[in-house]
């Protein structure tokens, strides 16, 4: 994931030029959480490289309605968000995805930046949103069925919405981003290790002129 | 919960069977682990190409920026959508189908969403590597996640919220059938992502830069799900 990162952020310095009306920040995070908690917390820090170096990420997956009890929950999370999203295969696999259109409501994302040179926003502050989060599970022997072993480690990915409502540096800031990476657990336990990158394209959005200006435009072609 | 640990056998009734069928069940776990440590590798990859879900085909193909070299491919079923010459009829096929059902509408973060997985589509999209270096192909089933901004949160797609930059994520698996040379019998999964898919219409090629991790590793040998399973029986 490091290796990556050196040559992501090559790569994504260019990228940032290209999208001149916004501004390109990402950070590597690695962090713990447990499904198994109520609610299901996600947090960590970053490490080097990235444009962000001291600070912290969390994602908080509402759990509304989803069983205290243990064995009640684990039962509950597989049957209800990866179970039915069987897909054969060579080998098959399941999706986990957690969202607003298949949980209550969307993840909480918050990210603190301690860092005060961090890359093209130097300063710190905290950003505010929301984001997806999907899961591969891998069946390795292609039976359908969730055997010991097989939910130990894989993919993750998300879908990045930064709202509005950032402090320091980040007031006003609004944007979209992404992250993948992996995930891997402490099997049999629960607890799991995320390791992933987070792209960000954020933009100062404290003048609402865009929205305003749509809206009359798009008035005028309904 | 779903307990996946195989049951124990109730105290004094380990059989000496049970303990000679261990013994050559250790050896294979430890010369699987050797053999998985060998093929076990993290590739981090840049891709850069163009396509589009627009055109027939509904396929996105390029080379590598980093990470490997080749050439990419990775394309969606398409067999069920109109035709691209008629883009207006395709367009709606596609936002009918996949986004405006998948509208969230948290304030200050509306957006829609598409799947385009094994669930959705008739068959799973595909992904194939084709590199010179490591050398060889590694392809398997992909899973397409893009997110379009409702920007302005009145729950109506705007031509510049269709055709701005959206946001996509990809997880793949690998099919070690499908694997030759470096990647003959491996097996892994892999993540990736961008910044800039986007919808063009009428249809024309979406130029396109991704970015992620391959994960390989031996695949299990059939002989550990033989051990494995006979393990298994026994404590049954």
């Amino acid at each position: 994931m490091r290796a990556l990162t050196i040559a992501v952020a090559v790569l994504f310095v260019a990228l940032a030029a290209t999208a001149s009306a916004n501004t390109f920040i990402w950070f590597t995070g690695v962090g713990n959480g447990d499904f198994m908690d109520h609610p299901p917390t996600f947090t960590g820090g970053m490490e080097p490289p990235g444009d962000i170096l001291d600070g912290q990420w969390t994602i908080t997956v509402p759990d509304d309605g989803w069983p205290l009890d243990p064995v009640e929950r684990y039962a509950y999370i597989w049957d209800t968000f990866y179970a039915p999203n069987y897909q054969p295969g060579s080998p098959g696999f399941w999706k986990g995805y957690f969202d607003a259109e298949h949980n209550s409501e969307m993840n909480a994302l918050e990210i603190i930046d301690n860092d005060p040179t961090s890359g093209p926003i130097p300063g710190t502050g905290t950003m505010t949103g929301v984001c997806t989060l999907e899961i591969q599970v891998e069946d390795t022997n292609s039976n359908g069925v969730l055997d010991e072993g097989e939910f130990c480690d894989g993919p993750l990915t998300g879908l990045v919405i930064i709202i509005r409502e950032g402090t320091g540096v980040y007031d006003g800031w609004c944007g979209t981003g992404n992250y993948y990476g992996s995930y891997v657990k402490d099997c049999p336990g629960t607890y799991e290790t995320w390791n992933f990158g987070m792209y960000l394209w954020i933009d100062d959005c404290s003048t609402a002129v865009e929205p305003t200006t749509w809206g009359a435009i798009k008035a005028l072609y309904q | 919960m779903t307990d996946m640990r195989p049951a124990l056998p109730e105290s004094g009734k380990e059989s000496e069977d049970m303990r000679m069928l261990m013994l050559p069940a250790v050896v294979v776990a430890c010369a699987l682990l050797v053999a998985q440590t060998a093929a076990a590798d993290t590739y981090n990859i840049g891709l850069m190409g163009s396509g589009s879900l627009m055109m027939n085909g509904a396929t996105y193909t390029g080379s590598f920026m980093f990470g490997m070299t080749g050439t990419w491919t990775m394309s969606l079923d398409d067999s069920l959508w109109p035709d691209e010459s008629d883009s207006t009829a395709r367009w709606n096929y596609i936002w009918d189908n996949y986004f405006a059902d998948n509208y969230d509408d948290t304030p200050g973060a509306q957006a829609w969403f598409g799947y385009f997985d094994g669930l959705t589509l008739p068959t799973t999209p595909r992904f194939e590597f084709v590199t010179t270096a490591p050398g060889g192909v590694v392809a398997g089933d992909c899973s397409w996640v893009i997110m379009i901004r409702d920007w302005n949160g009145d729950g109506l797609l705007s031509q510049s919220e269709k055709h701005r930059d959206s946001q996509l994520t990809i997880t793949m698996q690998i099919n070690p059938d499908l694997g030759t040379g470096a990647f003959e019998n491996i097996c892994g999964w892999g993540s990736m992502s961008s910044g800039n898919f986007k919808f063009v219409n009428p249809p024309q090629l979406n130029y396109i830069q991704i970015v992620g991790m391959l994960q390989t590793e031996a695949c299990p040998n059939p002989v550990e799900d033989r051990s494995w399973g006979t393990i298994k029986a026994l404590y049954q």
